[in-house]
């Protein structure tokens, strides 16, 4: 039963709900009076043969997003599992006109954790990528024997052969026309006159809008020509 | 006399969409972020449209608990992608020269990784599920899960997938045996053999339909119709192993005193599937329509002697740069979102609902007996899930 009064003081809303104490799994019918009589109105619960609770209205929250449109769940931020299920629509609606932080949601909490992981989460990428993998990668490369810098190299080759392509499918054709060889062959024995490389192979002309001579691991040297 | 509870639901498909709907558009609008508190409103929606005996399951996992958890993945698996694999490759190109070796040992690697990740996202869940006010749990034991649920899948792939079900089982018990609900343990009683029933169609439709293809290809053309039953037979024996296996493995779980009734029923679930999949994919079918008329009505107006069919092209460097963006993502976001959202509208909540409804609490007079238990920090929610995209279906 819900009264509604009307003049100077509001009179004591009352009404029914199934109140859950966060303590045993029951449910309890428990009656509901809003009590004006102190500085700050509470909402009073009386649980059958046991002490009542007293709820600051301005301590009532209701539970979000919920699919039952016909039932207000309340919770107060003075206990984070006691639950009250209200299914009156009457008190329901007093208690949304009265209690002006019903639909508040909490403040953030533990901000600077978040800002702290959320720093430490961009660092580490940043710190994997900028300096330690340089790092390992200059290391590690003086134990990569010969035959294994020369695989490193090959697959590097055929991933800057797909890389290159404009239609990102195909990789570029390979230049095995006579001239193409032989001046390569030219090329080939200038840049090396006064070098004393352990391994040479693997120099290829390829068609591509640049011409940038592309040097891959394990001396797989591409030079590339417009 | 024992009591029962049967479970109610609450909710329409309206609703979830407009919810969906509303948290996809500003995941898409806050570049992801709000993608944290989009999952946390649907579990809550979801949740509490989800009444065992009248009161509703509550979720309370907070957003921000999770952006958390998965900064904390990000910061560890950074460590594991940039430099693991990069001693991965490295060892591959100077023992075996070639990268495959990379390749096979760091997802090898990611495996045990998968699992913890699965056992720990469904203790953050439960963690954060309450029913009439009480706490569910799981106890601790991620990595005695991975290494258990490696163990299982060796098995099953050594005895070309007959031990699957004893698989089923085991995990499935690893993971009641140490869940709670508040003070009260559950408890996955039967035996694995239980499964076998309910997965012999699917193994009848597996063998039959690799006996057909064999035939098929050593020139025996008739096996092609064998074929034609066969694989509807092995996509049916798949729904029926799902949702018998739930079935039985449900109807022997016991929390204390509180026994469970499950009733879903296969050809539910399967048309389910088959007409949500449909709507699905009808409206989205629906949506590429529209943003084709969009493109010819463009076309009309800024290359109107161009054949908008033929020169697509060429009618694309005649729109304005604006109008291209527009569509463009427009079109590309909206097929994303509209996929997550009616999969959910046609799909998860169906799904949901149809377990929720056929399923029945039994011996409930002992739940006034369940006290409350202790909240589960859990930093990491469920970051490493989320990190690796194992998450669960919601």
């Amino acid at each position: 039963m819900t009264t509604i009064a009307i003049g100077d003081q509001p009179n004591a809303a009352t009404g029914f709900a199934d109140f859950f104490d966060g303590r045993i799994a029951a449910a309890r019918r428990v009656e509901l009076v809003i009590d004006d009589a102190r500085a700050e109105p509470e909402l009073v619960i009386w649980p059958p043969e046991s002490d009542e609770i007293r709820w600051p209205l301005s301590a009532l929250r209701t539970v979000p997003d919920q699919a039952e449109r016909e039932e207000m769940i309340i919770a107060s931020i003075q206990d984070p599992v006691a639950r009250l299920v209200l299914k009156d629509p009457d008190l329901a609606a007093i208690l949304s006109s009265r209690c002006k932080r019903l639909r508040r949601r909490p403040p953030v909490a533990e901000m600077w954790r978040l800002v702290g992981w959320s720093a430490a989460a961009l660092s580490s990428v940043a710190l994997i990528i900028f300096v330690l993998v340089p790092i390992m990668a200059n290391q590690l490369a003086d134990y990569l024997p010969p035959r294994g810098e020369q695989a490193l190299g090959d697959t590097t080759f055929e991933q800057i052969r797909v890389a290159l392509d404009e239609t990102g499918v195909l990789p570029l054709p390979i230049c095995d026309a006579p001239e193409g060889v032989q001046a390569l062959e030219r090329m080939k024995q200038r840049l090396t006159e006064r070098l004393d490389l352990p391994i040479l192979s693997g120099w290829t002309f390829w068609t591509s809008i640049w011409s940038t001579p592309l040097p891959c691991p394990g001396g797989a040297s591409s030079s590339s020509k417009a | 006399m024992t009591h029962s509870l049967g479970t109610w639901t609450a909710g329409g498909r309206g609703q979830l969409f407009w919810l969906a709907l509303k948290t996809s558009v500003w995941t898409v609008l806050t570049l992801g972020i709000y993608r944290f508190w989009m999952k946390t409103r649907l579990r809550r929606w979801y949740w509490s449209s989800v009444r065992p005996g009248g009161v509703p399951l509550e979720y309370v996992g907070d957003p921000l608990e999770k952006l958390l958890g998965f900064l904390i993945a990000v910061t560890f698996l950074a460590f594991y992608i940039g430099l693991v694999n990069l001693i991965l490759m490295f060892a591959s190109f100077a023992i075996f020269p070639g990268n495959v070796t990379a390749y096979v040992l760091s997802f090898l690697g990611l495996i045990p990784f998968y699992f913890y990740a699965r056992y720990r996202a469904r203790r953050y869940i439960l963690a954060r599920t309450r029913w009439r006010g009480i706490r569910f749990g799981l106890a601790p034991g991620a990595w005695g899960y991975a290494w258990r649920a490696m163990v299982h899948w060796l098995i099953t792939i050594i005895t070309l997938g007959l031990l699957w079900p004893r698989m089923t089982f085991w995990l499935e018990k690893y993971r009641t045996d140490r869940s709670f609900f508040g003070s009260q343990r559950l408890h996955q009683g039967g035996r694995w053999q239980m499964l076998y029933r309910p997965f012999l169609p699917m193994l009848i439709g597996v063998v039959l339909t690799i006996a057909a293809s064999v035939a098929q290809s050593s020139g025996i053309f008739i096996a092609r119709y064998l074929i034609v039953a066969s694989v509807p037979l092995t996509l049916w024996g798949f729904v029926n192993y799902r949702v018998n296996s739930f079935k039985l493995l449900a109807n022997q779980k016991s929390a204390g005193d509180i026994g469970f009734h499950a009733k879903p029923r296969v050809s539910r679930v399967l048309g389910i599937y088959l007409l949500g999949g449909f709507f699905v994919y009808f409206s989205l079918v629906l949506l590429l329509l529209g943003i084709g008329v969009a493109f010819f009505a463009a076309a009309a107006v800024y290359a109107p002697n161009l054949d908008a069919l033929a020169e697509i092209q060429q009618v694309m460097a005649r729109l304005p740069w604006w109008l291209s963006v527009a569509v463009g993502l427009g079109g590309y976001f909206s097929f994303f979102i509209f996929w997550g959202v009616l999969s959910h509208v046609f799909l998860t909540l169906p799904l949901i609902r149809h377990y929720a409804d056929t399923l029945e609490l039994r011996g409930t007079e002992a739940l006034s007996r369940i006290d409350q238990r202790a909240r589960d920090e859990f930093a990491e929610a469920e970051g490493f899930a989320e990190a690796l995209d194992v998450g669960a279906a919601i």
